[in-house]
């Protein structure tokens, strides 16, 4: 496993473009981004056309400092959850998915199959304080399935579609983490 | 520092910014500080700064911090002499303050009968109204069925606003635009209500449009004397949730500004009141003024009043339940230059303002010149989902409002955060909005201008090329961004180590 990393090693050796596929929204392809590491560690990189070089400076494990060859400086914060980059550039976060050609093309896939799943999830940690609905019941696009309340603020959880309530994976009083299914709509 | 008044040990009986912001205050004076926690905040910052600190139960408020018994036990067992509220929880709690007596603590508040009275807010509507305080139409006692409000409802107009009795802060209140709606709205309202504040009455008020939510603070001693500190502008809210405060406000003459006062002492002096209190009202476009109810507590706002004003109201607040006289006249109070505050949320504007607890991996406040951070929280703190969204509060000062704006924009980008989602980008959006910058706005402003969503376009080459670049890091750690130096627990070992291996699973 620590020899496959430095397959790619191209410190010193020869200059070696990458391609990376960057995925900004479920909804949208991804964006092509090449990576080529020039002597002394600068990047070049280019998406659509432009270009920008330069050096990634690691201030610690969640930090890191963009000094560009045209004097521009950024700061940016980064951090892996799961399989997503988050990072933070100019005040903005930006949750981003970035894979190489053979999983970019497997997480295209993964995203088509993600669009006909009916099973709402619950985004944060919360508790599950009121429940609308019961297994069998028709519902509309926008009817309350049910309330998860978190830092004192009830949030109303909606159907995505119209369909029948399949089964309900909660009980009132339960604490719900965050991606705990809430309800399957079929 | 020498020992100083009756107080020299007091408990914070609250959490987060507002228990941090109490502490400072009280080290200053040298009055020594215990805090309570509950199970979820054993490592939150007003422990950390504490010097005693004692475990009061689980995280549900209602075991912990709202738990009044338990409270007092730490109280007698550290030995305290009084006990500072906050803001929230049981500070408005009269049977808290009265049990803080009867155990021969000082309640570092306003009395217990001034407590209750404000604090049922139709009882309050009544007393101050005495006083030749104006009103807005509305019940005078509280709603018990949904019927019977539906029927109040009709005959005053839709729409309507329905508060808690034992209200504050927008919990438990709802706005009802049509009968049909009423039941629906107020069973959510009794319900957040009780949640909220352990109590599920609610009354029902006429809506006012195009409303700007201007509030008064008042301070006052025990021998009668009431003063005000001026007003503080809160009508950036959402959900009735107050996002963005500043002092003075940018809309009221200086001849209302002098009638609110006034009626802010009224109304204070109509309860008998001393410690600090807030009137808040609700003003029209014509600057005719209603109230709406007083706060009973030190505000999560009372920064904006002590930047314009020089004054540390939690000092006042101690001195004053020392049985000190208000060191200062009407006259003495002098409002310098312009203060603005924003809340900071854990909460995440892109996707409708969903709470975001969590932990903090990076966490830099901003400072500078004329910046205040009142902050609960810190880098590596992991924020609990039971308590309010609110990690803290910053403040610009400046002489006047368009600088005290610049700069607080300036601050917010310098805002470093990560790990959780915030409505800093919010904050930013509203304070450069020309509407807010040229101070044309009511309570109205955030359905007007909602939060606009970053575009569904590519985000820009930087973005992209540093996320790129941050990839290939991981993928070749030890070669290109660490020479020579090893890195035994980067997160991008670990996580790349995972990702081979799971190609090597396939």
């Amino acid at each position: 496993v620590e020899d496959l990393g430095k397959e790619n090693d191209a410190k010193g050796v020869f200059p070696l473009k990458e391609r990376y596929f960057v995925f900004y929204s479920s909804e949208k392809d991804p964006e092509v981004v090449e990576v080529l590491v020039k002597e002394s560690g600068i990047l070049e990189v280019t998406v659509g056309g432009r270009q920008e070089e330069f050096t990634l400076l690691p201030l610690d494990s969640y930090r890191a400092l963009i000094l560009s060859s045209s004097g521009k400086t950024l700061e940016v914060l980064y951090q892996i959850r799961e399989e997503v980059l988050e990072i933070t550039l100019d005040g903005k976060t930006y949750t981003l998915e970035v894979w190489d050609e053979v999983k970019a093309y497997e997480r295209t896939n993964r995203t088509k199959k993600k669009q006909v799943e009916n099973i709402l999830r619950v985004p944060m940690s919360g508790k599950v304080t009121t429940i609308f609905v019961a297994e069998g019941e028709e519902v509309e696009e926008g009817t309350p399935l049910l309330i998860v309340e978190a830092m004192k603020m009830e949030n109303e959880f909606k159907s995505p579609k119209k369909g029948k309530v399949k089964k309900i994976f909660v009980q009132k009083g339960d604490v719900v983490e965050p991606g705990t299914p809430l309800v399957e709509i079929e | 520092m020498a020992k100083r008044g009756k107080i020299q040990k007091v408990l914070i009986a609250n959490r987060g910014e507002i228990a941090v912001r109490i502490i400072r205050t009280l080290r200053e004076l040298g009055i020594r500080t215990v805090a309570v926690y509950s199970q979820a905040d054993k490592t939150s910052l007003h422990v950390r700064m504490a010097d005693e600190s004692y475990e009061i139960g689980p995280p549900p408020s209602r075991e912990s911090y709202l738990h009044i018994e338990k409270i007092l036990d730490v109280a007698k067992k550290a030995r305290v002499d009084a006990i500072h509220p906050g803001y929230g929880f049981l500070s408005e709690n009269p049977e808290f303050a009265r049990a803080v007596t009867d155990e021969g603590l000082i309640f570092i508040g306003p009395p217990p009968h001034a407590i209750e009275a404000m604090g049922d807010k139709t009882v309050a509507r009544n007393t101050v109204r005495k006083r030749g305080v104006p009103l807005v139409p509305g019940t005078l006692d509280p709603v018990s069925s949904p019927e019977e409000g539906k029927k109040i409802a009709e005959e005053i107009g839709f729409p309507v606003l329905i508060k808690a009795s034992a209200g504050g802060g927008g919990k438990g209140m709802r706005k009802v635009d049509t009968p049909e709606e009423f039941p629906f709205h107020f069973a959510s309202a009794k319900r957040e209500a009780l949640s909220a504040f352990g109590d599920d009455r609610v009354y029902i008020e006429k809506y006012i449009s195009a409303p700007c939510h201007i509030e008064v603070q008042v301070f006052g001693d025990q021998y009668g004397d009431l003063i005000h500190l001026g007003e503080r502008e809160c009508s950036i809210q959402r959900r009735h949730q107050k996002i963005i405060e500043e002092a003075p406000s940018p809309f009221i003459s200086e001849e209302t500004r002098r009638k609110m006062g006034e009626a802010a002492v009224e109304a204070a002096k109509s309860v008998g009141y001393f410690s600090a209190g807030t009137v808040e009202f609700v003003v029209g476009p014509d600057e005719n003024f209603y109230f709406l109810e007083m706060n009973t507590r030190i505000q999560v706002e009372h920064p904006v009043t002590e930047m314009v004003t020089g004054l540390d109201l939690i000092t006042l607040q101690i001195l004053v339940a020392e049985g000190e006289k208000l060191p200062y006249s009407q006259e003495e109070i002098q409002r310098n230059g312009w203060a603005v505050e924003v809340r900071v949320y854990a909460e995440d504007p892109e996707e409708n303002f969903r709470p975001s607890p969590g932990k903090l991996i990076v966490f830099e406040p901003p400072s500078g010149p004329w910046i205040r951070n009142d902050i609960g929280v810190y880098e590596g703190f992991e924020i609990p989902p039971y308590y309010d969204p609110m990690i803290g509060k910053l403040i610009a000062w400046g002489n006047n409002r368009k600088i005290a704006i610049m700069r607080l924009i300036r601050a917010l980008k310098e805002y470093k955060i990560l790990g959780i989602r915030h409505n800093i980008p919010f904050l930013i959006q509203v304070l450069s909005h020309p509407e807010f910058q040229a101070g044309n706005f009511d309570t109205h402003f955030l359905e007007k201008y909602p939060f606009q969503k970053k575009e569904e376009k590519p985000p820009s080459l930087w973005v992209m090329g540093v996320a790129s670049a941050l990839k290939k890091k991981f993928s070749q750690e030890n070669s290109l961004f660490s020479p020579g130096d090893k890195a035994p627990s980067s997160p991008w070992k670990i996580w790349g180590r995972k990702m081979m291996l799971r190609e090597f699973s396939r």
